[in-house]
């Protein structure tokens, strides 16, 4: 039962994520509506998983990656980025995701995504 | 409905008036502050985003349009001035939008009257650019409608429509985490302190008290302040310990990635740091560990031969004195060949007097020298090009200073020293 964090400014969006994912499976452990908060999550709970969106208010996602793969080389985060953002997809690569997803995705290719990590 | 559209619509709805507040009601240009500028980005963002899911592509594209003009405002420092022509169209493009948020919502109408919003916001951003404002140097293309990119491959007709700004970030330094007893700790004292005068400035008789007691109350607040003083400061320590334990799977990965083998130890005391001091000397001892593993430790076979236990030591220790902590990184490896960083600097002409000239102690200390280690290390560990110079740099910035002792054939310690 992998254990996923999920970071996401908006609350819809969380739910979202949160109830595709407990339909497969996976245990949301928390969620953060910012990456500041996120990285403090990641700190306290150390989940398998990370979902994080780029664009959020306090700390964007390609800054709370950095920080969480500096807390653990080895952690698993998949960034949701937006149409419009391919230049931070590179960042996010270089920084250490194991993948992305881009908004809007379909079930499907977001469970795919996290099936591959 | 059901509850997810319920939340889609009530969220939207929020972040809709949330935009419309800060542009409503204003009657001449105005300053729209760097924080306002970025929430009303985020804020249509994420209507994209949300609208995209469910489905609303009108939505979705009249908002990616909004976002447009939005983004080239988010590279200024000051705020961006925005004039009433502005502030009346996000107003009227929010109303439409209220509408519009369930895609059964959209007919033909409608999708015409996102078009002319579109046209709008079109209009805007081309006055914008002939006008010189500074930071719109974008290409405007048409907006491609969101049924070309459900699948996840990133549209690259889209990707002209926007140039490449760094999102708002701040990084960890400027946060801490704090231990949650220490906070209420603090916030009690804090509040014994508010109430205490409080109680001296509401209380009619305060003047009549005698002198005495009236000393003792202030004296007991002045304590309280003192010790607020210090917790404080003790709030922003972490220890030391947390972050040698990751260290530890660090070193662990880049061995395993180096083909060596390698025993981690971490000894001395338990020592708590600022945390702005450990963000900055995590970098530094990342380096050095990986310098040890890379450079230091030499493979299984040749330790075998050389009658060195195959598996190599890398040993952290912390030790704090008065007036410093004392963090030294050490290895049981190759150690440094003076003759062969004489030799090496010498051909990088870094040398300021002849090699023969040199002591054993200062030819090691060579490797600092920036320019000295010029392979350039790929690192999937923090893609930072750190080199020992910078690692100088780094802790000498901060009032310390790293020194290194090594015996050939025997290892190598790195030793980072920095003031309380």
């Amino acid at each position: 039962m992998k254990k996923v964090l999920i970071v996401d400014d908006s609350a819809f969006m969380r739910v979202t994520i949160r109830s595709i994912l407990e339909k497969s499976g996976y245990t949301v452990v928390a969620e953060a509506e910012n990456g500041w908060l996120g990285v403090n999550r990641y700190f306290e709970l150390k989940p398998d998983i990370v979902t994080m969106d780029i664009t959020m208010p306090e700390m964007d996602g390609i800054t709370s990656l950095k920080e969480i793969m500096r807390l653990n080389s080895k952690a698993n985060v998949i960034m949701l980025t937006a149409v419009g953002q391919q230049h931070v997809v590179k960042d996010a690569i270089v920084s250490g995701a194991r993948g992305f997803v881009v908004k809007p995705f379909k079930e499907e290719t977001f469970l795919s995504a996290l099936a591959r990590i | 409905m059901d509850l997810l559209t319920e939340l889609y619509i009530k969220e939207t709805t929020q972040l809709i008036e949330s935009l419309e507040n800060k542009l409503s009601g204003q009657l001449s240009p105005f300053l729209m502050s760097v924080d306002d500028i970025h929430q009303c980005f985020r804020n249509v963002h994420t209507i994209k985003s949300s609208a995209a899911m469910m489905q609303n592509e009108t939505v979705a594209t009249l908002a990616h349009t909004l976002e447009d003009l939005f983004e080239p405002m988010r590279s200024s420092q000051k705020g961006h001035f925005v004039d009433q022509g502005f502030a009346e169209l996000v107003v009227r493009i929010s109303s439409w939008l209220k509408k519009h948020l369930l895609p059964e919502t959209i007919d033909g109408r409608s999708t015409q009257e996102a078009a002319n919003l579109i046209q709008d916001i079109q209009q805007i951003r081309m006055e914008w650019t002939s006008s010189q404002q500074p930071t719109t140097t974008a290409v405007i293309d048409p907006p491609v409608p969101f049924a070309n990119v459900s699948t996840p491959s990133l549209n690259p007709s889209l990707s002209s429509a926007r140039t490449p700004s760094k999102p708002s970030s701040k990084s960890l330094s400027n946060y801490i985490l704090v231990n949650s007893a220490r906070l209420a700790n603090l916030i009690e004292r804090s509040e014994q302190i508010a109430s205490a005068c409080a109680e001296l400035e509401n209380n009619p008789n305060a003047f009549c008290l005698s002198p005495l007691s009236f000393l003792d109350k202030i004296r007991q607040i002045h304590d309280w302040c003192s010790q607020l003083s210090i917790s404080t400061r003790e709030i922003q320590r972490v220890p030391l310990n947390e972050t040698v334990v990751n260290l530890n799977r660090l070193a662990d990965d880049v061995a395993a990635m180096l083909g060596k083998k390698i025993a981690f130890a971490s000894t001395g005391d338990e020592v708590e740091l600022g945390s702005h001091m450990l963000n900055h000397i995590a970098d530094s001892l990342i380096h050095l560990i990986r310098n040890a593993i890379d450079h230091g430790i030499e493979y299984p076979k040749e330790r075998h031969q050389l009658g060195k236990p195959e598996i190599g030591r890398l040993t952290i220790d912390v030790r704090q004195t008065l007036f410093s902590i004392l963090i030294s990184v050490e290895d049981d490896g190759r150690g440094l060949d003076p003759a062969l960083i004489l030799l090496k600097a010498e051909q990088l002409s870094l040398l300021d007097r002849p090699a023969s000239r040199y002591l054993e102690t200062e030819a090691i200390d060579l490797v600092f020298t920036p320019g000295f280690s010029t392979k350039s290390e790929i690192s999937s560990l923090s893609g930072r090009g750190v080199g020992l110079d910078v690692v100088k740099d780094l802790i000498q910035s901060m009032g310390g200073q790293v020194r290194v002792e090594s015996m050939l054939g025997q290892g190598t310690r790195f030793t980072l020293e920095i003031p309380k």
